[in-house]
């Protein structure tokens, strides 16, 4: 009966269903239930972002709060150039970096390290971070600046490529994978003083 | 294969998620509810506050020429 009556409220939503279809349906419908698949599918990725820069339970749950409801707010003005995982990434980096910076409790956050030079040191494997222990990990990302702790979740956690890391940092492309290697640099440099006895 | 090493960091932190995810869902749910409220009131209340507006500038309902030479 209840089928018949609130069709939208009932229907099964595919969860194959494209993002891009999911937000189309949701706009024209305004049915939570569409919401409620965009939920399931990213809460969780952004409370972790959260989590792994602003270090603190409390304030990552309402930076996911907060996020979400930037992202309903502004769902229309998202155009389909880039992937919508890429999109809201972009708005929980940012948000989370506003909040960091406006709370000034990372310095380094203001400094743009390009100019830093580190050059003579050997580049880092990919290996050395994607085959760390999780515990030794979370350790580490805790440790080191934000931007370079951002700059390593785009790389190897969202897998974002070089060109949409530009495009979300705003910075040449030769400018992102320069960022990339010290920030790589800066981990390996921060495990060797933790973890002296390995 | 084993696993890169910041998914299964990603993975830990959707699954300690889980626990606060129904709330945060709950506290989105009734901001919306709220803003679709408020934006229901102003969809109703706002076209009629301009009636109301043009009628004290003078203005109101228009009148045909045919109606005004039928007066005269």
């Amino acid at each position: 009966m209840i089928n018949l009556l609130f069709p939208l409220l009932t229907r099964d939503i595919p969860g194959t269903m494209p993002d891009e279809d999911v937000i189309k349906e949701y706009l024209k419908t305004q049915n939570s239930a569409y919401f409620d698949v965009l939920y399931k599918r990213y809460s969780g990725k952004i409370y972790g972002k959260s989590i792994s820069l602003l270090k603190n339970e409390a304030k990552a749950a309402d930076a996911t709060q907060e996020i979400f409801m930037k992202i309903l707010l502004n769902l229309s003005k998202f155009s389909g150039k880039s992937r919508f995982s890429t999109w809201i990434y972009s708005i929980t980096y940012n948000f989370c970096i506003d909040l960091i910076r406006r709370e000034k409790k990372d310095p380094s956050i203001l400094v743009d390290d390009i100019s830093r030079s580190h050059d003579k040191e050997e580049d880092v494997n990919d290996s050395f971070l994607l085959e760390m222990k999780v515990k030794r990990l979370k350790v580490i990302l805790e440790e080191i600046p934000t931007m370079d702790k951002s700059i390593l979740l785009m790389k190897y956690q969202d897998e974002l490529s070089i060109k949409e890391i530009s495009e979300m940092i705003a910075k040449s492309e030769s400018a992102v994978k320069m960022k990339i290697k010290r920030a790589k640099q800066k981990f390996r440099k921060t495990y060797k003083e933790i973890y002296k006895e390995d | 294969m084993k696993e890169n090493s910041f998914k299964s960091l990603q993975k830990e932190q959707e699954a300690e998620f889980e626990k606060k995810s129904a709330l945060i869902k709950k506290k989105i749910n009734s901001e919306t509810s709220a803003f679709r409220f408020f934006g229901d009131i102003i969809d109703l209340y706002f076209s009629k506050m301009t009636d109301v507006f043009v009628a004290l500038a003078g203005g109101g309902e228009t009148v045909d020429d045919e109606e005004l030479e039928a007066a005269e």
